[in-house]
């Protein structure tokens, strides 16, 4: 189907774009790199009657190294962090979550911050945003504020971003020494939506599990940090067996509900073998 | 399929079972893969007309009425 | 820009040619570069950006021509499969397709031919099971992707045999 009628405006600032939203506060839409919004509005279940196009602003696009963390702007698009050699060193996360984000011709287009701002259930960055424990960066009338990735995402397509705000930046500390991450997802086919997804981020050092943040992404209305999980592992010897000894307390931290693929018993076990899978990794 | 014996220098125009045990490409092929095959959203006819389906937002209902006035008064183009 | 508009004036480059159209805010490029230039080598499957059909490259990147607004590609350079093919620059790849019978209803093609280009440029000597995992946002229904592979595969090993 086609999009529905819209008016277009395309700010030259934040501040313009933010004074846009303000005006026409649930009429209008962000529009960065299209790759959800504009489905949506193919599909007619948005209809926008004001669209703003904020890819034009200066400033609000590249990855930043600094002594503390990696800044990544909300208008960076996936190739670009799939490409980075910056990421790749320092946030592996993220540089193993990328080749599934969707195809490359999405990742031509969409952004960091749009993947984040709609906060798709199934979606990869959010996930490791939360594994890492990032910061986003949010401008509003008022000017800045920082919301920690385990308060962003409030559930389904919900976030902590008000109306009139715009997501502009999320800070990712740097791994400590002796941290590692691991990534992976079910799918059924490469490219789609994850069926299940996991991405970990702890230290593995002196051969135990400490401080694991087990970000599970598709299983439910938003990303899930398995406590029950990471609870069990912490302290202990990082070897399979101990994996496969925790892998039970899974029960405690997800409740998945069915979907279109499977049922929700389905979407429980294959949690827990890709967690299995993924842990592994991690040690190996 | 006309093909040119080397051994005899002759032309075979047509000679029968030439195309067996050969592959022989489609001839419609090369122009497809230069994207100019025509399908049917790609055909433009002058005073061609073209559909839009107004569904029921009921899933269970009689149809009472149609009401065509507004979409008459718009432009045909 | 900060007024909004409906309708919108852009100016941009498509297969090397400088085009100026006032076009509504709501036409995505791929409906625009159909019906505004009549480029109908670029096709309109699913219209939410699964199956590739309507890929296109704007600024030298493949993109999904149905998850765009012409609006958009303001100031761009776009090619489609006629600049492409024209230019002579996928005519290897046009070739080995033809003789692989890499299409049969020649739907796909353009899209798949696109991302072929993309992933031979970025990698010039992909695996088969790269290629085929490059390909997984580009769906064929006719040929079961085994003679596309062999094609792009065959292309690769050309071009690295004469880059020697």
């Amino acid at each position: 189907m086609k999009a529905p009628r819209f008016a277009y405006a395309r700010p030259a600032s934040v501040a313009e774009a933010l004074a846009l939203l303000d005006k026409h506060k649930d009429d209008a839409r962000v529009l960065a790199g299209g790759q959800s919004l504009v489905p949506m509005l193919n599909f007619r279940v948005a209809a926008p009657k004001v669209l703003v196009d904020i890819s034009r602003i200066a400033g609000l696009a590249g990855i930043k190294v600094t002594k503390t963390h990696v800044r990544i702007g909300a208008l960076t698009r996936h190739v670009e962090i799939e490409r980075s050699a910056d990421i790749a060193k320092h946030l592996p996360l993220v540089a193993a979550a990328m080749p599934h984000v969707a195809h490359p011709a999405i990742r031509n287009r969409g952004t960091f911050g749009g993947s984040c701002a709609l906060a798709d259930p199934a979606a990869e960055l959010p996930a490791c945003a939360l594994a890492l424990g990032a910061t986003f960066v949010v401008a509003g009338k008022k000017g800045e504020r920082r919301i920690a990735a385990a308060d962003f995402f409030k559930g389904l397509y919900a976030t902590a971003l008000k109306a009139s705000e715009l997501l502009v930046a999320a800070e990712f500390p740097l791994p400590k020494p002796g941290y590692a991450s691991a990534f992976g997802e079910l799918a059924r086919r490469h490219g789609d939506y994850a069926m299940v997804g996991l991405a970990v981020h702890g230290s593995t050092q002196g051969g135990q599990f400490s401080d694991l943040r087990v970000a599970f992404f598709g299983v439910g209305d938003r990303p899930l940090l398995a406590a029950h999980f990471a609870r069990a592992l912490e302290g202990r010897t990082a070897t399979a067996k101990t994996i496969e000894g925790a892998l039970p307390k899974l029960d405690a931290d997800l409740a998945p509900r069915a979907d279109l693929y499977s049922s929700a018993a389905t979407k429980l076990h294959l949690a827990k073998v890709l967690a299995g899978r993924v842990l592994k990794q991690l040690i190996s | 399929m006309s093909e040119f014996d080397e051994t005899t220098k002759t032309l075979n125009f047509d000679s029968p079972n030439s195309y067996v045990g050969r592959s022989v490409t489609r001839p419609n092929a090369r122009r497809l893969a230069q994207g100019r095959g025509q399908y049917v959203d790609d055909i433009v006819l002058p005073r061609m007309v073209h559909v839009a389906y107004v569904r029921s937002p009921h899933a269970h209902a009689k149809i009472v009425d149609i009401k065509t006035k507004k979409a008459a008064a718009m432009p045909a183009r | 820009m900060n007024t909004l508009l409906e309708t919108v004036e852009i100016t941009l480059t498509v297969n090397g040619e400088r085009v100026k159209r006032s076009v509504p805010a709501r036409l995505n490029l791929a409906d625009f570069l159909r019906n505004e230039l009549e480029l109908t080598g670029t096709h309109v499957g699913c219209e939410h950006g699964v199956c590739g059909a309507c890929t296109v490259r704007v600024d030298g990147e493949i993109v999904r021509g149905c998850l765009m607004f012409a609006v958009q590609a303001d100031g761009c350079e776009v090619d489609t499969i006629e600049g492409l093919s024209d230019s002579r620059e996928i005519e290897e790849l046009q070739s080995a397709f033809v003789l692989t019978n890499a299409l049969q209803c020649g739907f796909c093609t353009p899209g798949v031919l696109m991302a072929a280009q993309a992933l031979l440029r970025d990698e010039p000597n992909p695996s088969r099971e790269r290629i085929r995992e490059y390909l997984s946002g580009n769906y064929c229904r006719c040929t079961g992707y085994q003679a596309i592979v062999d094609a792009i595969e065959a292309v690769a090993r050309a071009r690295a045999g004469r880059s020697r």
